[in-house]
């Protein structure tokens, strides 16, 4: 039940002084609670204790560590932490009891609303101070922030946590021994208390969001420089973190609560309990075992595996079991997509060849239109000329167009056109040259009416 | 069976968008209770359960229970017979997760009623320590009563996380994501426990003396 990873973290730095060995300290303090809660566990068995050091083990606790807890396991016996004694059975040292005891005894006064609450003003003020520049405000952060009030949030948290699992322990205890309406009355009393403590720090917590209004409204976030916003990101994890884990606390004193208003159902229950704890013994003593095997695990460690027959009165525990086993895999759902005999195939088109091929045609289309009125133009002059010189029309029509491919085409079909019109067509020997383009020449052509012979 | 053959509408009143994965926890044997965990499941099934109940024995002859407890309201599905009804897919609990099962109630209510975070190192040093227990669990698990050595811790370990891990499959108990150490909280449909053997607890009396006899 005790989170001995916030206790080592507490006492970090004393701790390691002591015990170098971060596992080593876990080990050893989480044993010595588990004697403190149980006056009659003065011993542990080795797997006990394996199963202690693999909790702590800093590597993936699903991976074979078998390795490292027997070299830890040593470890703490060649340290004299630990001291085997009869039955093959393992039991802390004087030495290790008392530095335990040492600790623990530091733990319970910690929490301390009001500490927090100076603690947190004196924050506040120095940030004030230190916003100035960017400098100041990371100054701030190392030596205020993360040495000063980190700590001691985090301090108050596991002082509230640790007073809570004190709490569970002594009603867990009281009720054995008292009354139930005596037992009602004690839990209220003492967990007013801790209401009361959860209250006062969750107050004292506001200063909390002070640092962070202060962060939020102060030039230096108008800066958008990437230090201060990842430095204020991480001020707001521990804010979040604290408010967090304050709202399981909170959680769990509403869990005792609810335990504690449930006294009022079982108030004339005694022999109810009484014969719920006969049942068990009942039941225990006529189970049954049989084919027990040895059998290791993962870890190589050894243990008994058995068959059991519950006793015939008791009727097994029947559960529904109807979804598919499937369901979340993608065979479930290919049962709702296209059938298996059904192939789909994506057509690839080449957008960019059709694009070509459009712009091709219509420029042939313009090119044809062209054409066509250049021909209307020379058969309109042929009506009130007797000649025209073709020559000059074309290196005309060549400025005009700038393009070659449709004045050639042009005479090829206008020529033709002509001839099957009857007119007549001359070429002479003369040479013409374009005399805006000296690359651009053609042979006089001149085109007679034949009606003007 | 009334409604068989005849055509049923589903309405739902309430997030129609929960009902798939709602429906598939519930036929998957898992309860549904107002925890964080499940509060979104919990919450459709109170919306809709007239609905809810009438699909369920209309079309799978099943019923949708809900149980109130101190602890809290908790529904799953459960037979109304099932010789009759249409999901045929059922599963026992192990013999060990149940006798696990029992024995974890009562130390819950005896022993731990006020923790509301248990470790299965808890649970362990509770058998090893409890001289009304320990020997009949160790002739169960280990053949026979036995002095505490590796090899017995090892097995009482095993049978603890292997029912751990049953019972977390049907919403027993519920192992938080972010929890620093391996606890667990027990649920409120972990009464089911004292209401399937609650006859058997009030008689257990007779129980006692017909198995002497």
């Amino acid at each position: 039940m005790f989170d001995n990873e916030k206790i080592f973290n507490l006492f970090n730095e004393k701790f390691s002084e002591i015990i170098p060995d971060r596992d080593s300290g876990l080990v050893v303090f989480s044993l010595f609670l588990v004697t403190k809660d149980n006056s009659e566990k003065k011993s542990f068995s080795e797997a006990e204790i394996r199963q202690e050091i693999r909790k702590y083990l800093e590597s993936n606790p699903d991976r074979d560590n078998s390795g490292i807890v027997e070299k830890q396991l040593q470890k703490l016996l060649g340290q004299n932490f630990i001291e085997p004694i009869k039955d093959k059975r393992i039991a802390l040292t004087g030495y290790s009891v008392q530095l335990c005891s040492l600790f623990l005894n530091q733990i319970q006064p910690l929490l301390n609303p009001s500490e927090i609450e100076k603690i947190l003003e004196d924050v506040e003020k120095t940030l004030q101070s230190r916003l100035e520049t960017l400098e100041d405000f990371n100054h701030w952060f190392e030596n205020h922030f993360t040495l000063v009030a980190k700590p001691k949030i985090n301090d108050q948290i596991i002082a509230l946590d640790y007073q809570l699992i004190e709490i569970e322990k002594d009603f867990n205890k009281q009720f054995k021994t008292l009354s139930i309406p005596e037992l009602i009355r004690y839990c209220n009393v003492n967990l007013d208390r801790v209401v009361e403590d959860r209250k006062k720090l969750s107050k004292s917590f506001n200063g909390l969001d002070k640092l962070s209004a202060i962060l939020t409204d102060c030039h230096l976030n108008s800066l958008s420089d990437l230090n201060f916003i990842t430095t204020k990101g991480l001020i707001n994890d521990v804010i979040d973190k604290a408010r967090f884990k304050l709202e399981n606390t909170e959680e769990r004193i509403a869990q005792i609560k609810n335990n504690v208003r449930g006294l009022f159902d079982i108030i004339d229950k005694k022999p109810f309990f009484r014969k719920l704890e006969t049942f068990l013994d009942i039941v225990l003593e006529n189970t049954v075992s049989t084919n027990k095997v040895n059998r290791k695990d993962v870890e190589q460690n050894l243990y008994y595996k058995t068959d059991i027959a519950l006793p015939a009165f008791l009727k097994p525990i029947c559960v529904v079991n109807n979804s598919p086993d499937n369901f979340n895999y993608p065979a479930f759902y290919e049962s709702f997509s296209n059938p298996k005999n059904q192939k789909i195939e994506v057509r690839i088109v080449n957008k960019e060849a059709i694009q070509q091929a459009r712009d091709r045609k219509l420029k042939e289309k313009e090119r044809a239109l062209k054409i066509e009125a250049w021909l209307s133009e020379i058969l309109e002059k042929l009506k009130s000329q007797p000649e025209i010189d073709f020559s000059q029309l074309y290196f005309d029509v060549l400025d005009r167009e700038q393009d070659i491919e449709t004045v050639v085409k042009g005479t090829e079909y206008i020529l033709k056109k002509l001839r099957k019109k009857n007119f007549q067509i001359e070429l002479s020997n003369e040479f013409l040259i374009n005399k805006n383009n000296a690359n651009n020449s053609i042979w006089n052509i001149r085109i007679k009416n034949s009606t003007s012979n | 069976m009334e409604h068989t053959n005849k055509e049923f509408y589903l309405e739902l009143k309430e997030s129609p968008e929960q009902f798939a994965e709602t429906d598939f926890l519930l036929r998957s044997g898992v309860h549904i209770q107002d925890h964080k965990s499940q509060s979104r499941f919990f919450r459709f099934i109170e919306s809709n359960y007239p609905d809810l109940k009438k699909y369920y024995e209309s079309l799978f002859n099943i019923d949708l229970v809900p149980q109130e407890t101190v602890a809290g309201k908790y529904y799953f599905l459960d037979f109304f017979d099932e010789q009759k009804s249409k999901i045929k897919n059922k599963k026992n609990l192990d013999s060990k997760v149940t006798l696990f099962a029992i024995y974890l109630y009562v130390i819950n209510n005896t022993e731990l009623k006020f923790s509301t975070r248990i470790t299965k190192l808890d649970i362990l040093s509770a058998v090893n320590s409890s001289t009304k227990y320990k020997s009949n669990i160790h002739k169960i698990l280990l053949g026979i009563a036995q002095a505490d050595t590796e090899i017995t811790d090892t097995t009482i370990s095993k049978w603890i996380s292997s029912s751990l891990n049953e019972l977390e499959k049907i919403a027993w108990i519920y192992f938080p994501n972010n929890s620093d150490d391996d606890s667990f909280e027990i649920l409120p449909a972990f009464e089911r426990i004292l209401k399937i053997y609650f006859d058997a607890i009030n008689d257990i009396d007779n129980i006692k003396i017909s198995l002497e006899e």
